[in-house]
């Protein structure tokens, strides 16, 4: 194993831009990989801050963030910026501060990843002006998710397709093999 | 010293100091959690961040040195916002049970908590579950309460023990010991250092649960009379018996100490053996009787005894016991067989050394000074002279490989040949200009080590030299060139015993044991006399009911140091207050008590010894002259062979027989 704790927070920071587009997972990912890594334990608001933020950003992440979440996060930012010992605890914070200022983390306590990647607050839907009822993603469904009868020409009412969001595993082989671009995903709300 | 303002305060500190020590010596206390007197800081917990005129961002106090015309504020909206922040960030993974905390009252987390009204965290709860170590009578620790300030681990490390490290980094990481084994499995000594450092519950004295709480307990500084350490203390006492005994520096200090003996030996106090009324010898048996009884039958057999009536007593008795012992000896039966414990390993010459100012200690010499905290050697010694060499000040050593890691220079073979080297590398390069010296140590080995150690010497402003009574004299050449000599004596007053004239010599007991031209003996305390030697009529006052106070003729009950008042003389010729802390149990009565009642049965009177006469005992000047470099073969004793005699009963209470099977002592 490679020491992590001389990795530069800059290079994680650009790793988690590079892994995620959603910005909830990047920070998620970077803060996880602080404290495994450059975090030194020697000042008590960046090793204490920094855990608390990742218990907070899981939260959010995991579709159960509330307000408080959010002004925990703001307060971290803030105090470990002016408490932290050295460079590395005041980046993360200013980080943290920029991420928290993009608005991303309101709209996933709203329940919606903008970026369609938080499996917690997307889902798929089938268009129904667009399905032809061909049935292929009934059958690229390994969860049975997909509920909808095939169309044949002489039965002219069949059941429509839909997904049970209840059943879906979010793993998106419904949307490559569908021909008509019918399935599509949305923020839950 | 410097000028500086914290909160529109002037305040005056010395160079070099931090803000958090001036502030503190001006009576403005600057919250911390991680700050330890006489250490550096580590700027961990951030509490103790103030603002300084002028610079943009908040200090830490305990990391910045003081300035001429600082200006600091120790508390801004936004500093306390950052305490409010860190103090709740701490609550989130601390158990919030104060209502049943031993630590409550002198918790400092409790404390801030309180001071900036932070009732309970906002923060995740975070709860670990570590498991709890109580599987020795003396520490409990239990790591779920542990605010990761460090203190303990740096106090331990310091020291020289190194038990206590982190394991893992950060939130959730805990403090423990190698290999997480419970203490006794580890080279813990169980002295507590780490018990007196922790500011929250996580390490405790076992003994102190359920005892009650902390606003209860009556808290005097006293001393430790064990050994020659003579360490201050502070002693909690609740209705009358001693909760637990701690050091006495307020809010912790580096130089602080108290071995495990110290902290928890106070448990033979109320042992079942303590002797509570005086008992008298008749038809061969021991009964209870009244004072009056037994100080009439002594007084009448030491009437007829007079001169040949000889007085033995243990080296920790009091100064002011002393001096009666000795007006009693001198006027009364004006019998020279007057003797003390002092005498077998020491005498005035060997105890009687220069006044020391602790803070000026720029170099250490220590020369066969064979202390060992692991060994429970003077353990207090060993650990204040470690601490003092990790806060900067160099050692150099000799004759006692134990201190050869931590020296700047360790010199080869005996105290006695290191100290002729040191002189002759020093006539040698000019700095010793006594003829008598540079002869007497004309060609002594001069190595590296040598040179090295001589050069430290040359460049310290005032170097100490610190070893045992059998080196004194010789040792004491050094300072007729610069520094000062401290002699670690066996027990606590021995000093104030040699100056009072009792410290006797080993020709004294040698009669005494031998029973020639005796006729009637008084011991006091515990003494290496631990047989009736042939005389007719002997009376013993002491605290337990041994063999030797079996088979006396008349035993009085003697108080303990914690139940007298009084003082000692310390090393460095300085008085030490001791401080009664519990009333004494049942009819028991110090020395000097016992003697002047026994001189009025007697019918003569002995004058109380007062504070005017112990101020005369310290007027002794230590006389600067070469002297003789010979070792006094006479006053090399083991410490241990007396120290386990003299400390008997509180040897042999349940606790410390655990601790001394588990160190196979």
């Amino acid at each position: 194993m490679t020491d992590k704790t001389n990795i530069k927070v800059e290079d994680i920071k650009k790793e988690a831009e590079r892994r995620h587009q959603c910005l909830v997972q990047g920070s998620l990912y970077y803060i996880t990989e602080f404290l495994s890594g450059p975090m030194c334990g020697r000042c008590f608001p960046c090793s204490m801050g920094s855990y608390e933020a990742k218990i907070r950003i899981a939260n959010i992440q995991q579709g159960e963030g509330s307000k408080g979440d959010l002004a925990a996060l703001r307060q971290i930012a803030t105090q470990m910026q002016k408490g932290s010992m050295c460079k590395r605890g005041k980046d993360t914070a200013q980080y943290l501060s920029e991420w928290l200022n993009t608005g991303v983390f309101e709209e996933h306590v709203g329940h919606c990843c903008g970026a369609l990647r938080c499996p917690s607050m997307i889902e798929y839907r089938v268009i129904p002006q667009k399905c032809t009822s061909c049935g292929l993603c009934k059958e690229a469904c390994r969860f049975n998710a997909i509920s909808g009868q095939r169309r044949k020409p002489y039965m002219p009412n069949t059941h429509p397709f839909e997904i049970l969001d209840r059943k879906c595993n979010r793993c998106g082989e419904c949307i490559k093999v569908c021909p008509e671009d019918a399935i599509v995903l949305v923020c839950s709300e | 010293m410097v000028q500086l303002t914290i909160d529109g305060k002037k305040v005056e500190a010395r160079e070099g100091m931090t803000i958090v020590e001036a502030a503190e010596e001006a009576g403005i206390h600057i919250p911390n959690l991680c700050y330890l007197k006489g250490m550096k800081g580590i700027g961990a917990c951030r509490l103790c961040m103030v603002e300084i005129e002028g610079l943009k961002a908040p200090m830490t106090a305990c990391t910045t040195k003081v300035k001429e015309g600082m200006s600091i504020k120790t508390s801004t909206p936004e500093i306390d916002e950052l305490r409010r922040f860190v103090l709740d960030l701490i609550l989130s993974m601390h158990p919030m049970d104060c209502m049943t905390c031993p630590k409550a009252g002198i918790c400092r987390l409790q404390q801030y908590a309180y001071d900036y009204n932070v009732k309970e965290s906002t923060y995740t709860r975070k709860l670990w579950g570590f498991q709890v170590d109580d599987k020795n009578p003396f520490i409990r620790r239990e790591p779920d309460y542990c605010v990761l300030c460090a203190r303990c681990v740096r106090v331990c490390r310091e020291q020289g023990t190194k038990i206590l490290d982190f394991m893992g980094r950060g939130v959730g990481s805990k403090v423990t010991t190698p290999n997480d084994k419970p203490m006794q499995e580890t080279e813990c000594t169980f002295c507590g250092s780490c018990v007196d450092a922790c500011p929250v519950n996580a390490l405790t004295e076992a003994s102190k649960i359920d005892k009650g709480r902390e606003w209860e307990f009556t808290k005097n500084d006293s001393v430790c009379t064990f050994c020659g350490a003579a360490c201050s203390i502070k002693v909690s006492s609740k209705d009358n018996r001693i909760v637990k005994v701690t050091t006495s520096a307020p809010n912790y200090k580096h130089t602080a100490y108290i071995c495990a003996l110290g902290r928890y030996g106070f448990d033979y106090l109320d042992s079942p053996e303590r002797l509570k009324t005086p008992l008298i010898k008749t038809n061969g048996q021991l009964v209870e009787t009244t004072w009056d009884e037994a100080l009439k039958t002594i007084a009448e057999a030491f009437k007829s005894s007079k001169d040949k009536t000889a007085i033995y007593t243990s080296g920790s008795i009091l100064t002011e016991d002393a001096i009666t012992i000795d007006r009693f000896a001198s006027e009364v039966l004006k019998t020279t067989n007057v003797g003390s414990t002092v005498g077998i390993y020491a005498d005035t010459n060997a105890l009687i050394t220069g006044v020391i100012d602790p803070n000026q200690i720029d170099l250490l010499l220590v020369l066969d000074l064979k202390v060992s905290q692991k060994g429970y050697v003077l353990p207090a010694i060993d650990a204040v002279l470690r601490r003092l060499v990790s806060a900067g000040t160099p050692l150099v050593s000799a004759g006692d490989e134990s201190f050869a890691d931590i020296a700047s220079a360790h010199l080869k073979g005996s105290g006695l040949e290191a100290l002729r080297s040191l002189i002759a590398f020093l006539c040698k390069e000019g700095v010793c200009k006594d003829a008598h010296l540079c002869k007497a140590t004309e060609g002594a080995v001069i190595d590296e080590a040598v040179q090295k150690a001589g050069k430290l010497f040359m460049e310290a402003k005032n170097p100490l030299i610190i070893t045992l009574p059998g080196l004194a004299e010789a040792a004491s050449n050094l300072t007729l060139i610069k520094g000062e000599l401290l002699t670690i004596p066996f027990e606590a007053n021995a000093i104030g015993v040699a100056l009072a004239g009792v410290a006797g010599s080993k020709t004294v007991l040698d009669q005494i044991t031998k029973a020639k031209g005796i006729r009637a003996l008084y011991v006091i305390g515990e003494t290496t006399i631990t047989a009736r030697p042939n005389v007719p009529f002997m009376a013993v006052h002491t605290t337990h009911l041994d063999d030797l106070a079996k088979s006396a003729d008349v035993v009085l009950p003697l108080t303990t140091p914690y139940e007298s008042n009084g003082t000692i003389i310390r090393r460095g010729l300085r008085q030490k207050v001791v401080n009664q802390v519990i009333k004494p149990i049942g009819e028991a009565r110090a020395p000097r008590e016992a003697i002047e009642a026994l001189a009025e049965a007697m019918g003569a009177e002995i004058k109380t010894a007062r504070d005017s006469d112990i101020k005369r005992l310290l007027k002794v000047k230590w006389n600067h002259k070469p002297r003789p470099f010979e070792p006094r073969q006479d006053l090399e004793v083991d410490f241990k062979e007396i120290f386990t005699v003299v400390n008997r009963s509180m040897l042999s209470t349940q606790r410390i027989k655990w601790l001394r099977e588990v160190k196979k002592l």
